[in-house]
């Protein structure tokens, strides 16, 4: 076997670049080429753990039940900003079940968000932590919620990005409300030049609200100690993070803290990192001596876990008369709620296209709301929005295409590190998109349909990281019967990943599917991998699965060797058989192999090969929208959504189709209706349930087709895989808002697009 | 507290009566394939089969055991998730998984449910109706194709022949013999009619004062679940349902709004009365939601209360043996305050059925199509005679702090002519009738321009070229 080196490995985790040292493999199998014909890989597998999601036997953390377990609850804070005075919890501690309060007066001081504490006195939003409370069950700990009094100082909030900038606005931290002080910025080229050369210069602002992730099962643990090592069951899209964040946390080692998560009902970014309430749980459970059960409510999931930030992006653009871009410049600031987070979105702008001369200058704004988190495709949905729109409004005023436009300003390299693509497939994808929609019905003159219902179609690309990268590892058992177990130390949070990893596992050592059997989610058993975001977990771990089966077919083929009395050279590996390649006398089955070495199993450890130096790893892809406009009422209603994407190579279509069409309808949902609404005056959310807070239902659903347009990419990995977690979710609010201009000749220019904004447009 | 049959055992719960089922499902008998997403009817993931007699017939509705106390189930047959499974998966589970329509899976024991109560009482059998069955399942990571297609295969697998099922306890036999329902279906109807048959709850008498009135309880379980719990309950009884005499229909206070829907003698006289009712809540909330509930709610958008105004309902109020009578355009007084007393509760409501030459319509304007609350919504009620107004009412809810009847409005048409100019000075007065405020369904500019434009859309099926020459 080859032996490993270890290298400094980057690449882009949602929205940042991430630095890690990783442990590579020197060696690595060919690479799966564009076209490979493949056995297993890129086939319709339904999923694998099928049976217990449709059967209701999949037990999530939401679920976990252990003997003698109690149930927590937070009591959060009512105000949007305020200082604790004083706390009294003397009546809840004496109401009968109530096993323990937690305030920050008797905990330890937990640094959280690096300036401030898991309990902090200083609260910065409607929604912070104030106290835990653990008792017999859920309901005696709401009940006690209400006895804790608490003397709150009221503060002066700021609710909105652009008041939170303003020199007289209440500070939420002594250095200002702007994030590290200043704005984040980027340039290349000359912008004031690159417009002084353009025949056709536009500005315009375009606004982006704030979103919430809002999963179906609802952040929640479960932890239980055995003397000093602690168990937690999360639902969670990063156990290692978990792992890492509870261990720091609680200043114990990371070998004392396992974290476990098989099934989740969802995370969408919100679920990276360890929560203030796993580790409140965490220091109950070790005070009363028993298992804790922590889960928070709809409303909490409103305020307190996660949104998209809002964005205010003017954008200016400046074109030639033939269609040339010469010059672009971004200017945003959005709100990223009490704490560190970041709000920038203008890599759309500074990677989509070919344009010499850019300039960004966006800032990070503190407000006393919830906290900011990534949100599938970070920053990319809210660029897109504003790009495109103003994208269309260019080709307008040049009388061009929009898609020849787009076509014109094709970038054959990164934009930003000026360094070529391992692969980029998009003229492909618009073409296909393009035919498929009906492009060329579309009419030219914004607004002209007749009656009251109008029509109209638009589009917009997308860019996006979604390679990967190591450290990632996988370890594969071969039992004595044959049979083959995969484990790794990622999570399926419902993208399949338990069924393309047996996928890639069977190909690679030609195996039947039914042969294979997957663990994943659980630190004290499975190696290192990084937590499920960015559209990372396949494009990394997959090829760590095919390298720990090739290890095991070194392996296999070194263990016939020595049981059949022949060179290594001679053996080769088919199909759970160690053959001989000339005498057919001379030959193995894997099961008799393990059992003749007298092991139960035998065991191969896999990694995720290093990224091809001096190339950017991108998904790109185009997506267009055929939508009716009722100008009656304002309502929008999208009749079909056009998704063709280059993603490199497809593992499994079906869990594909669930990826990019779960993307589709919440890239929708963001574009017309999801929007958290907060009170100025008061600094209360009050969109903080489902009744109020709207995602679409079965009957929003638009007709939904399809296409990808790329085979594996060789360059990026062994298996040549991209991710498709998000690619499908950022270009569709835009392409509904150019759709939307094509048919009532009104630009919209805020999101969500609802009717109101509709028939305002109109008719004010 | 009562018994009821929970899968295939009885249970007798000893938590009070105002727990939420979903809470004695998942704490009491931890059964967790029934998912908590929201605790207020509007996901779906709590979804169970209730299964009551009618009439000695068992039939089945989906419901959200989120907002339903289990008093509220007593002598029922409960279905929860395990209640399905079986060995094998059943074919409807089967295409959930070939159609890959579970994704993180969180949100499916719910629609696998909602689809069994299709499979239990659909009609027509084709993907509209079922789609219709699922529209209170929400799913936050499929994009719902999948489930589209996995419903379309039902349909198309067993659809045709399960038309030709239409009664309940033959429909439940195929469905078994199909292995779309597990054999221990086979004997529920006798098991629920063998215990004695009790009202659940108390009947209503006077002093009856301290305990809380629920019909459908899908208002107050939303808001007050955990208070609740340990409340006495009164629970409304629908006992009469609709009676109709001399062209008068009485509608019972606890009749639910599915069962209005669905009443083939109202859907005679409006037949797109099942376009509109869609647009309210969902139809696990609409099996629980009641006439009387939505009035009492007096919410300024319930959209019950303003289509019953625009049929100038009358509402008939009961205190102890005491009766008496009050328009429901006279009920709803100021914010969530109304015309009765504390000690009264609301029986009955009844109107006239409308004879020939009469429109009524209905509209409903919100941000998502179906299970949104409305940004604005309107009715209208009416009747020419020879070319003349003869009658007309109109309501208008999200204008007002009360769901409204336009008086001055209404008024002002009687005896009018439908021509452009009426309509434009009818607008006038109902813009001076109304007074929106913004809040997050929509400013109140908006909802001023929305009112407005719902006359003319109510108007519009009747007199299209009137409406296009005026505002197209
Ligand atoms: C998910 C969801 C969606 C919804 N969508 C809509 C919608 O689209 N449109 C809409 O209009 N509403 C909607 N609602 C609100 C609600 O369902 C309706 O208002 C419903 O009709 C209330 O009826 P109920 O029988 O469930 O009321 P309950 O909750 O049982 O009772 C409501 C109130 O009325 C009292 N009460 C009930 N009946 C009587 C009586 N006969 N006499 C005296 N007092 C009585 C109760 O004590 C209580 O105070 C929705 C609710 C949910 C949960
Ligand atoms: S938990 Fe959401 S509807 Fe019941
Ligand atoms: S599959 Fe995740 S909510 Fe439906």
């Amino acid at each position: 076997m080859a032996s490993d080196k270890i290298i400094k490995s980057r690449f882009f985790f949602e929205d940042e670049v991430e630095e890690k040292l990783a442990e590579v493999p020197t060696e690595e199998p060919d690479s799966w080429q564009a076209d490979e014909k493949l056995a297993k890989v890129g086939k319709p597998y339904s999923r694998i753990d099928g049976y217990d999601k449709v059967s209701g036997t999949a037990r999530y953390a939401f679920d976990m039940h252990l003997p003698n377990m109690a149930q927590a609850k937070t009591l959060r804070c009512p105000l949007a900003h305020a200082r604790i005075k004083g706390i009294d919890t003397r009546k809840a501690e004496k109401l009968s079940g109530v096993l323990a309060v937690l305030t920050h007066r008797n905990t330890p001081e937990i640094k959280w968000y690096g300036t401030s504490f898991l309990f902090d006195t200083h609260l910065r939003y409607e929604g912070d932590e104030v106290a835990c409370v653990i008792a017999e069950t859920e309901s005696i700990a709401e009940q006690a919620i209400k006895l804790i009094n608490v003397d709150y100082e009221e503060l002066d909030h700021v609710v909105d990005a652009k008041e939170a900038m303003q020199d007289s606005a209440p500070k939420l931290y002594d250095s200002g409300n702007i994030r590290n002080g200043e704005p984040g910025t980027y340039s290349r080229g000359e912008v004031e030049k690159g417009f002084a050369q353009a025949d056709t210069v536009i500005e315009d602002t375009y606004r982006t609200q704030i979103a919430i992730h809002n999963p179906t099962e609802v952040h929640c643990s479960v932890v239980n100690w055995d003397g000093d090592r602690l168990t937690v069951w999360d639902s969670t899209q990063g156990i290692f993070r978990v792992r890492d964040g509870v261990a720091n946390s609680l200043n114990i080692p990371l070998n004392s803290v396992r974290v476990i998560k098989k099934y989740m009902g969802g995370g969408f970014g919100s679920k990276l990192e360890a929560g203030k309430y796993t580790v409140m749980a965490a220091l109950a459970a070790k005070q009363i001596g028993r298992p804790v059960r922590i889960t928070l409510d709809r409303k909490e999931m409103n305020l307190a876990v996660g949104n998209r930030p809002d964005s205010v992006q003017t954008l200016k653009g400046g074109v030639k008369k033939d269609g040339t871009l010469t010059a672009l410049f971004h200017h945003s600031y959005g709100a990223i709620g009490a704490h560190p987070s970041n709000a920038q979105c203008s890599w759309p702008l500074k990677s989509m296209y070919k344009c010499d001369n850019v300039k960004v200058e966006e800032y990070s704004v503190y407000i006393n709301a919830g906290r900011a988190r990534p949100f599938r495709a970070p920053g990319h949905v809210q660029g897109f929005f504003a790009l495109e729109s103003l994208l269309d409004d260019l080709a307008e005023k040049i009388n061009m295409d929009p898609l020849e436009f787009r076509l014109k300003n094709y970038a054959d390299k990164d934009q930003v590190y000026n360094i070529p693509y391992t692969s980029k497939v998009l003229r492909e994808a618009y073409q296909k998109g393009a035919d498929a929609i009906g492009w060329q019905n579309r009419s030219e003159k914004p607004g002209s349909g007749r009656g009251p219902v109008k029509r109209g179609i638009g589009m917009s690309s997308q860019i996006w990281w979604g390679g990967g990268g190591p450290p990632a590892y996988a370890t594969l058992k071969l039992n004595r019967d044959g049979t083959l177990r995969v484990i790794a130390g990622t999570q399926d949070i419902g993208t399949g990943t338990y069924t393309f990893m047996a996928q890639v596992a069977a190909e690679a050592l030609e195996l039947p599917m039914e042969k294979v059997e997957v663990i994943l989610g659980d630190t004290a058993v499975a190696p290192y991998c990084g937590a499920s975001g960015g559209s990372t977990t396949a494009p990394s771990v997959s090829p760590a699965v095919r390298n720990a089966a090739e290890n095991m077919k070194a392996k296999l083929i070194s263990g016939a060797a020595a049981h059949l009395e022949v060179p290594e050279s001679q053996l080769t590996y088919q199909k759970g058989m160690v053959n001989h390649k000339t005498n057919t006398d001379k030959s193995i089955a894997i099961d008799q192999l393990v059992r003749e070495m007298g092991e139960q199993v035998m065991v191969s450890i896999g990694k995720r090969g290093a990224n091809p130096e001096g190339y950017m790893i991108n998904t790109f892809g185009a997506q267009f929208a055929d939508v009716q406009v009722d100008t009656e009422t304002g309502k929008i209603r999208v009749n079909k959504i056009v998704a063709a994407h280059d993603i490199g190579r497809v593992l499994n279509v079906k869990t594909l189709e669930n990826q990019m069409h779960g993307g589709v309808i919440q890239g929708l949902s963001f574009a017309l209706m999801e929007e958290r609404v907060i009170d100025r005056y008061t600094g209360k959310v009050v969109t903080f349930n489902m009744h109020d807070y709207k995602m679409p239902t079965i009957m929003d659903m638009p007709d939904i087709e399809m296409f990808i347009v790329s085979g594996g990419d060789p360059k990026i990995s062994s298996t040549g895989v991209k991710g498709v977690g998000e690619p499908a979710m950022i270009p569709t609010p835009a392409a509904i808002a150019n759709a939307v201009y094509n048919a009532i000749g009104v630009r919209i220019k805020q999101l969500p697009m609802t009717p109101d904004k509709v028939l305002n447009a109109l008719y004010r | 507290m009562l018994p009821f049959i929970l899968n295939n055992r009885w249970v007798k719960p000893e938590s009070p009566e105002g727990t939420v089922l979903l809470d004695f499902i998942r704490t009491d008998q931890r059964l967790t394939g029934a998912k908590e997403g929201c605790r207020e009817g509007d996901c779906g993931a709590c979804m169970v089969l209730v299964g009551r007699l009618k009439h000695g017939q068992l039939h089945y509705t989906q419901n959200v055991s989120c907002l339903l106390p289990i008093a509220a189930v007593a002598h029922c047959h409960v279905v929860t998730i395990e209640g399905l499974n079986r060995q094998t998966l059943s074919p409807l589970q089967q295409f959930f998984v070939d159609e890959y329509a579970s994704q993180c899976g969180f949100c499916t024991p719910g629609f696998i449910i909602s689809l069994t109560a299709y499979l239990l009482n659909g009609t027509q059998m084709d993907d509209e109706e079922a789609l219709s069955y699922v529209d209170g399942n929400l799913c936050r990571c499929t994009g719902y194709s999948s489930i589209r297609r996995a419903l379309s295969k039902l349909n198309q697998t067993y659809g045709a022949e399960l038309i030709d099922y239409s009664v309940p306890a033959q429909r439940i036999r195929r469905l078994i013999e199909l292995n779309l329902l597990p054999d221990y279906f086979s004997y529920m109807e006798k098991q629920l009619q063998t215990p004695p048959r009790q009202p659940s709850g108390q009947p209503l008498t006077k002093d009856d004062g301290a305990r809380t009135i629920v019909a459908g309880g899908t208002d107050l379980f939303v808001q007050q679940a955990d208070d609740l719990r340990e409340h006495k309950l009164a629970f409304m009884q629908n006992t009469r349902g609709i009676v109709i005499e001399d062209n008068r229909c009485y509608v019972d206070a606890a009749f639910n709004v599915q069962e209005l829907q669905n009443h083939p003698q109202l859907q005679h006289h409006f037949p797109r009365m099942h376009q509109w009712f869609r647009l309210i809540a969902s139809m696990p909330v609409r099996h629980r939601a009641t006439v009387g509930g939505n009035i009492i709610n007096a919410s300024p958008i319930g959209d019950l209360s303003v289509w019953l105004l625009a049929l100038d309902v009358t509402v008939v109020l009961q205190n102890g043996r005491r009766t008496r009578e009050i328009p429901l355009k006279d009920f709803f007084v100021d914010y969530k305050t109304l015309a009765m007393t504390e000690d009264e509760t609301v029986q009955l409501v009844y109107f006239d059925l409308p004879r020939e030459n009469y429109f009524f319509h209905f509209e409903k304007v919100c941000k998502r199509t179906y299970l949104d609350i409305a940004s604005v919504n309107g009715a209208m009620f009416l009747r020419t005679r020879e070319e003349r107004i003869d009658t007309i009412h109109l309501a208008l809810g999200g204008v007002a702090p009360v769901p409204l009847y336009l008086k001055q409005t209404v008024h002002f048409l009687q005896g009018c002519p439908v021509t452009a100019d009426t309509i434009h000075e009818a607008l006038r007065i109902l813009e001076s009738e109304i007074q929106p405020i913004s809040d997050v369904r929509g400013s109140a500019d908006y909802k001023r321009l929305l009112a407005g434009r719902l006359l003319w859309a109510h108007l519009y099926p009747y007199y299209p070229d009137l409406v296009e020459k005026e505002v197209l």
